[in-house]
């Protein structure tokens, strides 16, 4: 436990280093070695199991653990990187259940407090409260970290995943269009752009929930709050209904979403943008490699719709945590200064495609030369998130899907969708 | 439930055979290895998942799990995603189980004939078996495609749909397309199965049959079929387990979608999983296990009566 | 068969050609755009940037490549998982046909009390989905330290091949007629000694089913390896392979030609297995 006070000379001096190290230079040495002293003297070997999108996810979080484990020869870091982020979850919680939890573990957002309210996640707020880097964090990112203003640090995100609007450039030249701004400009811009069968607005996603999560934000721009101060959930207000039946009718009456919507989901929306046949598509930034590499300047993207005057930009942090399995804390909280500084927070946003947590990294010109980072940084004013620490946040999360593409396929209404998706927030099955 | 309804052991047939004093004990030698693997390892967490049954267990929080009697079961009852996740079951196992053994069974009889190059068909057939089952779910899911499908691109230019299909944006057509994805994947097991039993018919009875003047079908319906039974009764029997149980082909192609049309019972066990509603997801499979077991019963009796006597 | 005249001289090998067409196709066609997927280049500047997932029906690729082979043994270990997942295969293999020839002749041949109790204890512990095992499975592997091991993995897997192994091999002993077993066993055999030198040369056919599905099932498997393989020293090539099939962005290319890696090494071995052991036994079994 790092409970003795740092000497001023020496604090200034170790933030002289920190800031060195983080501005400047290529690390071939993790950051942290600069910063301060290591506490962890004797070996000691950590598990840390996370998530991988892809396998260029996956190699870059085994060479980011290597970087670790070779800069040092007391901690070696054992790192799991198969499991996909819904799979990581499951394999977290069972081996945890069963007593064979890891020490360190990746997650997103969403799951944070989860993971808390049942005594999983450890927070590390014992050992943030002194990181120097702790004042680099954008504000955005230090409220996410913990989910109440009354807890602790809970773990430590090192990127974000913002929702932009990504569209063919080309079509709306050739249409005259602007690009929409104003949500019923969306619906407008999806309906004049589909031409059924050879081409269609929106790439509209049915086939899990990420299809739901999209529309949050806008629920959220045309004032529905979700769930209140005072525990009221306004889920089925009128507001939220009519905004998702302009979003279903897209696919029901504009027709201006593929047939396919109901049962889409990532592979087959990026391959309608890649082949020609869908005008805009609503996802995160770390889409834009590819699609980059397919359409290059045709595809743009512009910040996504809002119902009314507030803009909200869904961005979700994603990052590392501390399990309450771990026995070696100081050693976990190494390697989780490691990952989220230096080379490895920069490979795990610029090179993933998503935005930093800390201005120093963000202050780096690749995020600005880029337009589609430059365009997340710059909606870092509007960047929000839904309550995921609500209570029954989880219950509601997994359970809508399947009532989404009952109510694509007409099979319930809009209306009774969010009659669902009300109760299922307030903790009825 | 169901009790032993054979005759007891035969001593004096036993000592005619092995004069060994021993020979009490010696069945239960054969039988301890495989019984200790199974009881061990597979009924004790099958007994575990019995008692989450009857508690309101979270994967999240397994210690705070409390004892609430027949709540789960009452639930069930009133539950519609359960209540027709039974019929979809049914469905589900009966279009694969079938349309597995309508494939399997010619394909069998046709490499038990001998022809030159019958080596490497045998080996091609068992490719769909062999073939990763993430791989295979996103090929026939890709192979379906809505958009960019080689299967609508196919029959398009052949002049049989006007239009692309989005197959899996529909019930049928996502159930049709997941049936056929797993009946690919599961009929080389079938077909190489009932070779291997048409290999051990002696080829002396078909000569002596056709001396005696019968002619392919009698053959076929007096000779093969009767060797077959038993093994097409067994293959009905594990293969209706084995999709009661199938989570993996139905959810990457579906999630269980659209809407609920594809959650069979186990998908919905699986879900809920994923939920960490374990308490009630081990109610959904208990209750799974034991139709199951009711509707095996009969095959076990059969077993019993037949093959064991 | 009938040779009646000139017209079945034709149809006859006509009929097979067809026949032998129709499986082929059946059985091919699909595994063929795995391996045509395989050999089409994924569209890429560099490592850095993931690759296109579904893309436009391409039937004959312009410009074939090995490079997803090069790609899928640059980003991973490919033999060392490949020999993993041969280890655990093999294994279980072994375990379940040995002891389900030896649960299976117990059952067969000898009548002891509660026989039929014992069948249907371990059908029924067949019967339970494995999502719900999970936690008291991962218990007990835990405390007799099974996790991220060979024997642990062997094991696990067993237990799910091993009754369809027991069941099949019931099947085929029940049609083994007695004479043969009981005249080696007046030339004094043990019970076990006829097992062994008698009856399961005359199963073959059923062992080489019984081995090739409990070798699949476990080469294929994903599940248990997932929770009980954490560790790079044991772990087997599904959980590897599915991120690149599952990815987002997937690599299809490189998941295709993973997946023919990872095919057809066993359909060769069950193509030289199979020829040595079924063919020669189509002549009949038990003579006199």
């Amino acid at each position: 436990m790092n409970s003795q006070r740092i000497p001023r000379r020496r604090a200034l001096g170790l933030m002289a280093a920190a800031g060195a190290a983080a501005v400047g230079s290529l690390i071939s040495r993790p950051a942290w070695l600069c910063a301060q002293a290591p506490a962890v003297r004797r070996k000691v070997k950590l598990t840390f199991w996370t998530f991988a999108d892809n396998p260029v996810h996956q190699k870059m979080i085994a060479d980011a653990v290597e970087v670790f484990n070779k800069a040092q020869s007391f901690i070696t870091v054992e790192v799991d990187a198969t499991a996909n982020s819904i799979e990581i979850r499951n394999k977290i919680v069972v081996a945890f259940a069963a007593g064979s939890g890891p020490d360190l573990g990746g997650t997103q957002q969403t799951f944070v407090e989860d993971y808390y309210d049942n005594g999983v996640l450890h927070p590390v707020e014992e050992f943030f409260r002194k990181w120097e880097a702790r004042d680099d964090y954008f504000p955005y990112a230090l409220n996410a970290m913990r989910s109440k203003p009354s807890q602790p640090t809970l773990w430590m995100p090192n990127a974000i995943l913002p929702y932009i609007l990504y569209y063919r450039a080309d079509w709306f030249q050739e249409a005259k269009l602007n690009p929409p701004v104003t949500y019923d400009e969306f619906i407008e811009a999806a309906r004049k752009l589909s031409k059924p069968p050879e081409r269609y607005g929106y790439a509209l996603r049915g086939g899990d929930y990420n299809g739901v999560q999209v529309i949050e934000p806008i629920w959220g721009s045309a004032g529905v709050k979700f769930v209140d101060e005072s525990g009221k959930v306004d889920l089925d207000s009128p507001e939220a209904i009519t905004v998702t039946e302009k979003w279903v009718g897209m696919f029901t009456k504009d027709k201006s979403a593929p047939p396919t919507a109901v049962s889409d989901r990532y592979p087959q929306n990026f391959a309608l943008m890649e082949g020609n046949k869908v005008a805009m598509w609503i996802y995160g930034t770390q889409a834009h490699p590819p699609l980059d590499a397919a359409l290059g300047s045709r595809i743009q993207a512009g910040p996504p719709p809002r119902a009314k005057d507030k803009l909200c930009t869904l961005a979700n942090p994603e990052g590392l945590m501390m399990l309450t399995s771990c026995k070696e804390k100081e050693a976990a909280w190494e390697f989780l200064v490691h990952m989220s500084s230096g080379q490895p927070a920069r490979t795990f946003t610029q090179v993933r495609g998503l935005l930093p947590v800390r201005k120093s990294i963000a202050a780096e010109p690749v995020f600005q030369q880029n337009r589609f980072f430059r365009l997340g940084v710059g909606l870092s004013s509007s960047w929000w998130m839904p309550p995921y620490s609500h209570k029954h946040w989880a219950n509601y999360r997994d359970k809508i899907a399947p009532y989404f593409q009952q109510a694509l396929r007409q099979e319930i209404s809009a209306k009774d969708f969010h009659v669902q998706a009300a109760t299922a927030l307030r903790g009825d099955a | 439930m169901i009790g032993p309804f054979w005759p007891q052991p035969d001593r004096a047939a036993g000592q005619r055979l092995d004069r060994r004093h021993r020979l009490d004990l010696l069945p239960y030698a054969f039988v301890t290895p495989i019984s200790l693997l199974l009881l061990a390892i597979s009924l004790y967490p099958s007994l575990y998942a019995v008692q989450l049954a009857f508690t309101d267990a979270s994967l999240l929080r397994l210690v705070r799990a409390k004892f609430i009697g027949l709540q789960n079961v009452l639930r069930l009852a009133s539950d519609p995603i359960f209540l027709q996740g039974l019929w979809r079951t049914i469905r589900w196992d009966v279009a694969v189980v079938l349309t597995q053994l309508a494939i399997a069974l010619p394909i069998a009889l046709f490499l038990n004939l001998k022809f030159r190059g019958r080596g490497v068909v045998r080996a091609a057939v068992v490719i769909p078996y062999i073939v990763p089952p993430a791989v295979t779910s996103l090929l026939w899911m890709y192979m379906f495609d809505g958009n960019f499908g080689v299967v609508n691109d196919l029959m398009v230019r052949l002049g049989i749909l006007n239009e692309y299909v989005p197959w899996l944006s529909d019930p049928t057509g996502s159930f049709a397309v997941v049936v056929a994805a797993m009946v690919w994947a599961g009929q080389p097991l079938m077909a190489i199965i009932l070779l291997a039993v048409l290999q051990s018919i002696p080829g002396e009875l078909y000569e002596a049959a056709t001396v005696d003047g019968a002619n392919p079908w009698q053959r076929f319906r007096f000779i093969t079929l009767p060797h077959l039974i038993p093994t097409i009764l067994f293959l009905l029997l594990l293969r209706t387990i084995w999709m009661s149980n199938h989570i993996d082909v139905i959810f990457i192609m579906t999630r269980g979608g659209p809407g609920f049309s594809n959650y069979t019972e186990a998908v919905y066990s699986f879900m809920l999983t994923n939920q960490f509603a374990i308490g009630y997801s081990s109610a959904v499979a208990v209750t799974l296990a034991i139709i199951l077991v009711a509707a095996s019963a009969l095959y076990v009796r059969h077993l019993a009566q037949r093959v064991l006597a | 068969m009938r040779t009646t005249g000139g017209r079945s001289r034709w149809v006859r090998p006509a009929s097979l050609t067809l026949g032998s067409a129709a499986i082929l196709v059946y059985s091919l066609a699909p595994f063929l755009w795995i391996f045509i997927s395989s050999i089409t280049p994924e569209v890429k500047a560099d490592l850095a940037k993931p690759w296109l997932s579904v893309r436009r029906m391409e039937y004959f690729p312009t410009h074939p490549t090995l490079q997803n082979y090069h790609d899928l043994f640059r980003n991973v270990a490919f033999p060392a998982y490949f020999q993993n997942s041969a280890i655990v295969a093999t294994g279980t293999m072994i375990l379940a046909l040995l002891v389900a020839s030896l649960g299976a002749y117990g059952f067969v041949r000898f009548r002891f009390r509660g026989r039929g109790s014992l069948l249907v204890a371990m059908l029924m512990a067949y019967m339970t989905p494995s999502v719900v095992l999970l936690v008291p499975l991962l218990v007990i592997f835990r405390s007799y330290g099974l996790i991220n091991t060979y024997q642990g993995l062997i094991l696990a897997e067993a237990t799910h091949t091993a009754p369809f192994v027991l069941l099949l091999m019931i099947n085929y002993f029940s049609t083994l007629p007695r004479e043969l077993e009981e005249a080696a066993q007046v030339d004094g055999c043990s019970r076990l000694g006829t097992l062994f030198r008698i009856v399961l040369p005359l199963s073959l056919p059923g062992l080489v089913a019984g081995g090739l599905f409990a070798f699949i099932a476990t080469w294929n498997n994903f599940l248990f390896a997932f929770l009980f393989a954490t560790t790079d020293r044991v772990k087997t090539l599904p959980v590897i392979m599915r991120l690149f099939a599952l990815g987002e962005p997937a690599v299809w290319g490189v998941s295709a030609a993973g997946a023919i890696l990872t095919t057809l090494p066993v359909a060769l071995l069950f193509l030289l297995f199979q020829r040595m052991l079924m063919s020669g036994l189509a002549a009949g079994a038990v003579k006199g």
